[in-house]
């Protein structure tokens, strides 16, 4: 009986013997493979490195996307584009204070594991940086209010209503339990707040700032919940006006209008009337100047630089359509001092445009829809109408939503990166899983190579 | 030991192992054309080692020539290609068709299979030996034996009676 060694070795006499005349040349085909085999780990290496190096690099950025810190000394300048950051882009609560703003913008925010979105506030600072608005007591529900944020000309404070408990059962109308008002330094990330009684809950109308005054315009809920029908009643909304120098809060004169929809010259607001506007200096008692424009005024009403001119946009349609709006700029000189009435002149081509401000004494600065590159902040020269754009808005967005520091519209424009990509955390955790794997299966190739 | 010595010993190595190594990628191959190949790329792909392997150079070349025969059966489904060849003996002579029948049965197992086979029965390798050479676990080396095996001893029923004589 054969074994199954015995019958293998049989089976294997059986195979060619014959010397291949390629056997001479064997130690020259080995030195030849050894070279190639040196270059293939080489490139191998190089290629596993390169593709390591790529996704880190890739990642890095995402992953380590830091703003600021805050320069108090930032002057302000004008980016030449906002646009919508990613929705994972990280808040003041993780980066601090950012410095002084350039605009602050509603921006979808995305949070979770399970991503979850959500509208919220996105700072722009001078630097062109992007960071989400972490305003400590500001309601999450806050973008119900009418008047929200508002942010001063200079960027360096955000005023906003301020939340927290009452003495007794909270009105939610208006997003939670509002108490007072705080200020948010853009700089030291340190907050002032003016805390004010209340039973239910304040119902907030409207807020501004310029220098070192606030002016606040709220009621006092009557009651913890809405009636049946959804509505609540609320205490006549008062203005008053916080100095946050001396910390003093004082009532203003039932004769002056709130501050809702005001553009700043110098310390004082410009508020818009149905037919002009009030020039209000916060000081105690009524010396605020009154311009009469002689016609419905659409939206705010600007004072240039030295006070010489103002404009604002005329509600009117145009002439012999009832269905068209016409809406032009109008503009007129304004009187040092006193009450006034001003002869105003359109302004040549301007249709529907919003003003935003000024840039300079003889062009003002405009909200446009439709301009070649999509929406835009536009300069125009109130003399002979030409136009020149100054910034790129995002589109599908709610551009009168953004809030613009008055003063930047007088700095320079500088040529603005986009906001970085920002990656989810998952997605970075998942690419850093990757690399690493890639890592250690480039190693055990290498080692295998190496081995046979 | 000057590079001119190392080609010496390595083409003295040739020599004697040649013929040796041939038989045993022919078991592998079933082919003479293929055998000869792998021996080839097995003598040289162990010049880049010469160096460290030249004191003892066979189990290492033995390492390449096992591996080599199933990688590249992954490469070029050399079962298919194998059991495609003609008879490679007459009909007449009852050994030599022993012999035809053996070859086809090994044709018929997996690469990896056919490897543990002729490593275990012929060489005579121990299980660890031959987990070391296709560098696999001693458990995948016990099971792919015992299946290649089972299917031996169906394909080539006067199998059955030879004893399995691997140590």
């Amino acid at each position: 009986m054969t074994s199954l060694h015995d019958r293998l070795a049989d089976l294997a006499e059986s195979a060619s013997q014959d010397a291949s005349s390629e056997d001479g040349d064997l130690w020259e085909r080995g030195l030849r493979y050894s070279r190639r085999r040196r270059l293939e780990t080489v490139v191998l290496t190089l290629v596993i490195l390169g593709a390591v190096g790529s996704l880190v690099g890739a990642l890095l950025p995402a992953a380590t996307y830091e703003v600021g810190p805050a320069d108090a000394q930032a002057a302000l300048r004008l980016p030449d584009r906002i646009e919508h950051p990613s929705g994972w882009t990280k808040d003041t609560g993780d980066v601090g204070p950012i410095g002084p703003l350039v605009a602050i913008v509603p921006s979808e925010r995305k949070t979770g594991l399970l991503p979850r979105s959500s509208e919220d506030l996105v700072a722009v600072s001078v630097d062109g940086d992007y960071a989400f608005l972490e305003l400590p007591g500001r309601s999450d529900r806050a973008v119900a209010f009418v008047s929200d944020v508002v942010l001063s000309p200079d960027g360096r404070r955000i005023v906003y209503w301020l939340t927290g408990d009452t003495s007794k059962e909270p009105n939610l109308s208006a997003g939670d339990g509002v108490v007072g008002v705080a200020v948010y330094d853009t700089v030291t990330g340190e907050v002032q707040r003016h805390e004010v009684p209340t039973a239910h809950g304040l119902s907030p109308m409207s807020l501004a700032t310029v220098g070192d005054r606030v002016w606040m315009e709220y009621g006092q809920w009557q009651d913890g919940a809405p009636a049946a029908d959804g509505s609540s009643l609320s205490t006549k909304e008062r203005q008053y006006v916080w100095d946050l120098g001396s910390g003093d809060v004082s009532r203003r004169p039932e004769s002056l209008s709130g501050p809702m929809g005001a553009t700043t010259w110098q310390d004082r607001l410009v508020v818009p009337t149905s037919r002009g506007a009030i020039i209000d200096d916060g000081e105690p008692g009524d010396t605020a100047r009154r311009l009469r424009l002689g016609f419905n005024v659409d939206g705010p009403v600007a004072l240039n630089p030295s006070g010489s001119r103002v404009v604002a946009t005329e509600d009117r349609f145009a002439d012999g359509d009832r269905s068209t709006l016409a809406n032009p700029l109008r503009h007129g000189v304004v009187a040092p001092a006193g009450d006034a009435v001003i002869a105003t002149t359109e302004v040549d081509g301007t249709r529907g445009e919003e003003v935003v401000g000024w840039r300079d004494d003889w062009h003002v600065v405009v909200r446009e829809y439709e301009t070649d590159q999509g929406p835009a902040l536009v300069s125009i020269d109130v003399n002979t109408g030409a136009r020149e754009e100054l910034v790129a808005l995002p589109s599908q967005s709610n551009l009168e939503a953004i809030l613009w520091a008055q003063d930047a519209l007088q700095a320079p424009v500088f040529d603005a990166d986009s906001p970085p990509y920002v990656m989810p955390p998952w997605l970075q955790g998942s690419l850093l899983l990757l690399a690493g794997v890639l890592s250690f299966a480039g190693l055990r190739l290498w080692r295998r190579r190496e081995r046979v | 030991m000057s590079a001119s010595e190392d080609r010496a010993g390595f083409e003295e190595f040739v020599l004697a192992r040649r013929s040796a190594l041939l038989r045993t990628a022919y078991l592998m191959t079933g082919s003479h054309e293929d055998a000869e190949d792998l021996v080839q790329v097995a003598l040289v792909k162990a010049v880049p080692q010469w160096r460290r392997i030249r004191d003892r150079p066979e189990p290492y070349v033995r390492k390449i020539l096992a591996r080599e025969s199933v990688s590249r059966w992954r490469r070029r489904r050399w079962r298919e290609l194998g059991t495609d060849e003609p008879p490679e003996s007459g009909t007449q002579d009852p050994d030599a068709d022993q012999r035809e029948d053996l070859r086809r049965a090994l044709l018929t197992l997996a690469p990896r299979q056919r490897a543990v086979v002729v490593l275990r029965y012929y060489e005579d390798l121990t299980e660890a030996q031959t987990a070391e050479a296709l560098g696999i676990a001693v458990g995948t080396v016990k099971s792919q034996a015992r299946d290649a095996l089972a299917r031996l001893r169906v394909v080539v029923p006067d199998l059955d009676g030879a004893t399995v004589g691997a140590g």
